[in-house]
């Protein structure tokens, strides 16, 4: 399954993404950061949405670190989501391994076509291997 | 203060004191000088009179024995005739007696006898004449009796001889007692002045024999004698009567009016008086000379004296003058220094002065408090020592870099560069730091401290408040804006639906932009430029690169560029100045909406004396009044009211903190209706300043 996993601790936001990813994609949702850490290393989804801060004990960056140490998980595509809107914190995202980097307010339609773009790179690829 | 005011108005009392004790003392000074001249020329006088006296005593004494002897040995003469002339009548030989030696003739002109008729039947001259002699005074005396005493004429000018002389005569007495004539001898009184002459008695001192009936027997002025002078209106002689045998007194004489010293002494056993008299003039002369030249000593002393004290008053009164008006403004000073210490003691700035050898005069309680440095510990200083201390109480990531470091003076507008230094102490403490320069040399640094903790804590928190809340407001907007988004995209939307959503969704982008500004402005003045990467940026990079990047609106020409060769770098975080020229050229865009060519400049710019790289922005817009223009950074300020042109109001704000934060200038100029021009200043690197010429 190609599955994307959308992490926010605000479910508007989660459900703004998962509405029109939904349509083509099976999507995975987790409102914080350990949550989110346990369903990429059960479903290992292709593709991780994450919100940078998030209450509780790993927040959007942790995770990222966490996602790209792991053998298992380093090939993960990033997309980090934030409030944060500094050149320098997309450049801190970017150092760390995120693919994208979205500011809120986001534009949905933007996320939906790099998201397409990505998992349609995976899934030929896929397809290759298969 | 308290001491000085006291004395102050003691001082005229004082004064008054001073000059009261020194006429006192001159006003003693002239009565001792006076008195001293009085008893020196009083003890002088007397000790003249009193030796004067003593002379003419001794030199009486003399002429009184000389006229006692004189006229004894005259007696004798007298006494020895009348006893022959009884023995032996008219047969008596008196030139046989004088020639044998019996008589001696040598001072007496002639020895002779006068009958009891009065015929002068004897003398001891050669040559005699009987002549009647019965009218004389020295006949008639002895006719009724016998008073038993020589008697003495007065000088008589012979009548042949045409000689003075004075007769002396004694009664001859028969053994009954009956008259029997008179012995006559004849002096001459020139006998009595030839020895006078050699007494030594001054020019116009005298020596004379008086009788008592006050008429001179011979009498010697000077050089002079003189017989006969009649002298009995003298007091002197009614003394005589009364029976005082000798003394001196001082009086004009009454034969020449000359005033003298007299000494008179009685002759024992004859009705004569010897008289001695130095001039009073003569006597006094060298005690009168001394007398003027001590007057004269004495009136300069008391001239000097009372020039003196004169000019002691005058000084005195002077001094006292000008040591008023010298106090006056002495007070005056003091009390103005009292009031500026009042005022920099309760000012809760601190203040720091240095005198003209820049060494600390002057720490205010205030400064004490902040740095908590001991104000008395810091007196006399040097800038270095000053520094060091200060320095030690700061936390070394903000210390005092030193006096020599600090901005220059004149630039504490705010605006500028702002020496911040943090305290070590606890709780935390922030002091800005700025410098005075005095107008006088005794003032030529001050150094200014105020505490901006609570500025800075403050402004620290509206910039974290203002971050927080934009931030916070990013997570509903992101809703807003991505479902309107959303619903947009639907193709079954009516199109009076899909216009309304349009609108909200433009609206939600502009409250986007506000958003973002509103965090960049917050976190810029939150971190004043800490989180700035400052490297060496080429402008004519830079400004080619956004000019091509820069998103245009529709049916504009991309901004006209003009830029020199050389390269001019300057030290900037580029992002910024990157952020900073898009504001400004979508502003330029935005304010001219009728079109009209934007043009970016770059050349060199003198200011103050630094070269700095100018970037220009120019359009040919609607342009600003100068009302408009004086608003242009106020935060949310839009030149246009309208609302036809969007904007978030923040964007020049921006532009200027960043610029400041790079130690650069923006300026505007602008006209109504022909457009603006914004000049960016920046200071050029020392490496990449372009060298004209």
């Amino acid at each position: 399954m190609n599955y994307i996993l959308i992490v926010d601790d605000h479910a508007d936001i989660r459900r703004l993404l998962s509405i029109p990813l939904g349509r083509q994609f099976d999507i995975l949702e987790a409102n914080n950061g350990t949550t989110a850490l346990e369903a990429i290393r059960r479903y290992r989804p292709k593709l991780v949405l994450l919100d940078v801060m998030m209450p509780g004990e790993l927040d959007g960056l942790q995770v990222l670190d966490a996602i790209k140490a792991d053998p298992a998980t380093w090939d993960t595509v990033v997309g980090m989501v934030t409030a944060r809107g500094q050149q320098s914190d997309s450049e801190q995202g970017r150092k760390r391994g995120a693919d994208a980097y979205f500011v809120k307010p986001f534009s949905p339609l933007q996320i939906v076509t790099w998201v397409r773009e990505h998992m349609a790179a995976d899934m030929l690829q896929a397809n290759a291997n298969a | 203060m308290k001491r000085g005011m006291k004395f102050w108005s003691e001082s005229p009392n004082r004064d008054a004191r001073i000059l009261l004790i020194l006429w006192l003392t001159t006003a003693l000074l002239l009565l001792v000088t006076v008195l001293h001249v009085y008893s020196l020329e009083k003890g002088d006088r007397l000790r003249v009179l009193a030796a004067a006296d003593r002379d003419l005593s001794n030199l009486t004494r003399v002429s009184q024995e000389h006229a006692s002897r004189t006229f004894r040995s005259a007696d004798q003469v007298i006494r020895f005739v009348r006893s022959r002339y009884l023995a032996e009548g008219s047969k008596l030989n008196l030139y046989d007696l004088t020639a044998r030696g019996v008589i001696d003739s040598q001072i007496f002109n002639q020895v002779g006898v006068i009958d009891e008729k009065g015929i002068y039947i004897l003398s001891n001259l050669p040559k005699m004449e009987k002549m009647d002699l019965s009218d004389r005074d020295h006949f008639k005396e002895h006719i009724a009796r016998d008073t038993g005493e020589m008697f003495v004429s007065k000088p008589v000018l012979g009548r042949a001889s045409g000689k003075w002389s004075i007769q002396l005569s004694r009664r001859i007495s028969r053994a009954d007692g009956r008259f029997a004539g008179v012995v006559v001898v004849s002096i001459d009184p020139g006998y009595f002045t030839r020895f006078y002459a050699d007494l030594d008695l001054g020019a116009k001192g005298m020596a004379a024999l008086y009788g008592m009936d006050g008429i001179a027997r011979a009498r010697m002025v000077g050089e002079v004698a003189d017989f006969g002078a009649k002298a009995d209106k003298s007091p002197v002689f009614s003394q005589l009567e009364g029976g005082v045998q000798s003394g001196s007194y001082t009086q004009s004489s009454v034969v020449d009016g000359i005033e003298r010293l007299y000494f008179y002494r009685k002759v024992p056993g004859f009705s004569l008086v010897v008289f001695a008299g130095t001039e009073l003039r003569y006597l006094l002369a060298g005690h009168v000379a001394a007398r003027d030249a001590l007057y004269l000593q004495s009136l300069l002393l008391s001239v000097l004296i009372l020039f003196l004290a004169t000019s002691l008053t005058y000084y005195l009164q002077k001094i006292r003058k000008e040591t008023a008006s010298r106090r006056l403004a002495q007070q005056q000073n003091q009390e103005r220094t009292l009031q500026l210490s009042a005022i920099f003691s309760m000012s809760p700035d601190g203040f720091v002065s240095f005198d003209e050898s820049r060494r600390i005069k002057y720490v205010n309680p205030s400064f004490g408090r902040m740095t908590d440095l001991d104000p008395e510990g810091l007196q006399g200083l040097d800038e270095v020592d000053f520094s060091a201390r200060l320095a030690a109480q700061c936390v070394s990531g903000a210390s005092f870099k030193g006096v020599g470091k600090l901005s220059a003076p004149g630039q504490l507008d705010g605006s500028m560069d702002v020496d911040i230094i943090e305290m070590a102490a606890t709780p935390k403490r922030l002091l800005q730091v700025g410098t005075l320069q005095g107008d006088t040399a005794s003032v030529p640094l001050i150094l200014y401290f105020r505490d901006v903790t609570q500025e800075i804590e403050v402004g620290r928190m509206k910039s974290e408040f203002l971050s927080t809340a934009a931030h916070e407001l990013r997570t509903p907007m992101a809703s807003i804006y991505g479902f309107v988004e959303i619903v947009l995209a639907d193709k079954d939307l009516s199109d009076t639906h899909r216009e309304y959503l349009a609108i909200a969704y433009r609206q939600a982008q502009v409250m986007a932009h506000i958003l973002n500004d509103l965090l960049d402005l917050a976190r810029i003045e939150e971190r004043h430029g800490s989180d700035f990467r400052y490297a060496p940026v080429n402008l004519q990079d830079l400004l080619h690169s956004v000019v091509k990047a820069m998103p245009i609106p529709e049916g504009r020409d991309r901004p006209g560029l003009n830029v020199p060769v050389r390269p001019m770098v300057v030290s900037a975080d580029e992002g910024k100045l990157r952020q900073v020229m898009v504001n400004i050229l979508s502003n330029a865009y935005k304010f001219s909406p009728d079109g009209g060519s934007v043009e970016v400049a770059l050349e060199v710019q003198q200011l103050d004396g630094v070269r700095m790289a100018c970037m220009q922005v120019t359009d040919q817009g609607i342009g600003m009044s100068a009302q408009q223009m004086a608003q242009v950074f106020t935060r949310f300020y839009r030149a246009d009211a309208s609302g036809r042109i969007s904007g978030t109001g923040l964007g020049m704000s921006i532009v200027k903190e960043i610029v400041n934060l790079h130690h650069g200038q923006v300026s505007i100029a602008s006209n109504l209706g022909t457009g603006t021009r914004v000049n960016v200043l920046l200071p050029l690197t020392s490496t990449g300043t372009a060298r004209e010429g």
